[in-house]
């Protein structure tokens, strides 16, 4: 899991990523040293809660985008987890779905292995 | 106290190269120990210097550059030397964003530096009874819009202003808590309030735009591009302002 994020972060743009389960638990991330544990657990949990309101990954949206004056946030559901990257905010979006939907396919294929690798962040 | 009286004088504290160690981390290390005193930095026969007071940096210099410039400018360094003087402080006070997010400009700057920005995403800004009026104009343009399906002005309390039809308080409950969620978010990542959103669904798109006071709802069909759908809205804003 953590070599498709590595990939992902390799696109132009792509400051980290991260995979949460729908409880809000981290299953993998790959963000440089100066985002915390703490926050990345924060950021999971936050997610894990708003996509359970709109329905993300539930006929509710396919794929959420955030744009804030430094950079972007976007969320993809794949298969029974969350995937949120961090972006700056000229990232190419095409290039960027490109390589989104490639790491889906990826982790789509490896459910069982991302449910035996979960293992919890040190608080 | 200038950046070259830190450098000259010798005090208590650590020495070390940033090779190994980058500066990012050493400054991550020093915000969450809530240090008090001086990094001075030297590059090149370059000099600077990032002053903390209890884990907040408070000022930073570079040569002639000072505040958040010379923050930006000295972790631009590829490498270089550090010092770390525990008890030098400054009555200077150039810089009030947390490390954090400096951390993240930082980044982002170096970022574009190697990658050209784009064109600014259409958010609509303005403030109080103008921004409203403006934006009521703007929402008639927006259902003019093909693929557009329904658009709303949503208060800062998640309340549609003007329309209180039980399906625009349903747009209006999706549109602030989409907005909200990317404002939570970001808090967490160490960025600030979200400027849009777009949820991108199979039976409908829903784009949010933020104001000063209020935010933009605008919802189209699932069957349209989202990319299209942008930049109707795009010119719709374009229009309003040159309306208004």
């Amino acid at each position: 899991m953590e070599r498709v994020l590595e990939q992902l972060n390799g696109t132009p743009g792509v400051i980290g990523s991260l995979l949460c389960d729908l409880t809000g638990t981290v299953r993998a991330h790959a963000f440089p040293p100066l985002f915390d544990e703490k926050m990345l657990q924060e950021t999971a949990a936050e997610l894990a809660d708003g996509a359970f309101a709109l329905g993300i990954g539930n006929g509710g949206g396919d794929v959420a985008e955030f744009r804030f004056s430094e950079g972007r946030i976007l969320v993809k559901p794949v298969a029974d987890a969350l995937l949120l990257l961090l972006c700056s905010r000229g990232v190419n979006s095409h290039l960027l779905a490109l390589s989104l939907n490639v790491a889906s396919a990826k982790l789509h294929r490896q459910p069982r292995e991302m449910q035996e690798e979960t293992v919890p962040l040190r608080s | 106290m200038t950046q070259e009286a830190v450098c000259r004088e010798r005090y208590d504290g650590f020495e070390g190269e940033v090779v190994g160690l980058p500066l990012a981390d050493l400054i991550q290390l020093k915000g969450n120990n809530r240090f008090t005193g001086c990094i001075s930095v030297e590059f090149g026969g370059r000099q600077g210097a990032i002053f903390f007071r209890d884990g907040d940096i408070i000022h930073a210099e570079k040569g002639k550059a000072s505040g958040e410039e010379a923050f930006h400018l000295i972790m631009r360094w590829p490498g270089g030397r550090f010092a770390v003087h525990p008890k030098v402080t400054t009555t200077c006070h150039s810089i009030d964003k947390s490390w954090r997010h400096l951390l993240l400009e930082s980044h982002r700057l170096m970022d574009e530096r190697r990658d050209p920005e784009p064109a600014s995403p259409p958010a609509t800004t303005g403030g109080g009874k103008g921004e409203q009026q403006g934006m009521s104009g703007l929402t008639d343009r927006l259902r003019t819009i093909p693929e557009v399906t329904a658009t709303l002005l949503i208060d800062r309390n998640g309340v549609p202003v003007g329309d209180r039809r039980p399906e625009t308080e349903v747009l209006a409950a999706r549109g602030f808590y989409l907005a909200n969620l990317g404002s939570r978010l970001g808090r967490c990542l160490g960025l600030e309030e979200a400027t849009s959103a777009i949820l991108e669904g199979s039976r409908e798109h829903l784009f949010i735009y933020t104001g000063k006071r209020h935010y933009l709802a605008v919802a189209a069909t699932g069957e349209s591009t989202p990319g299209v759908v942008e930049e109707g809205i795009r010119r719709a804003v374009a229009g309003a302002r040159r309306g208004s």
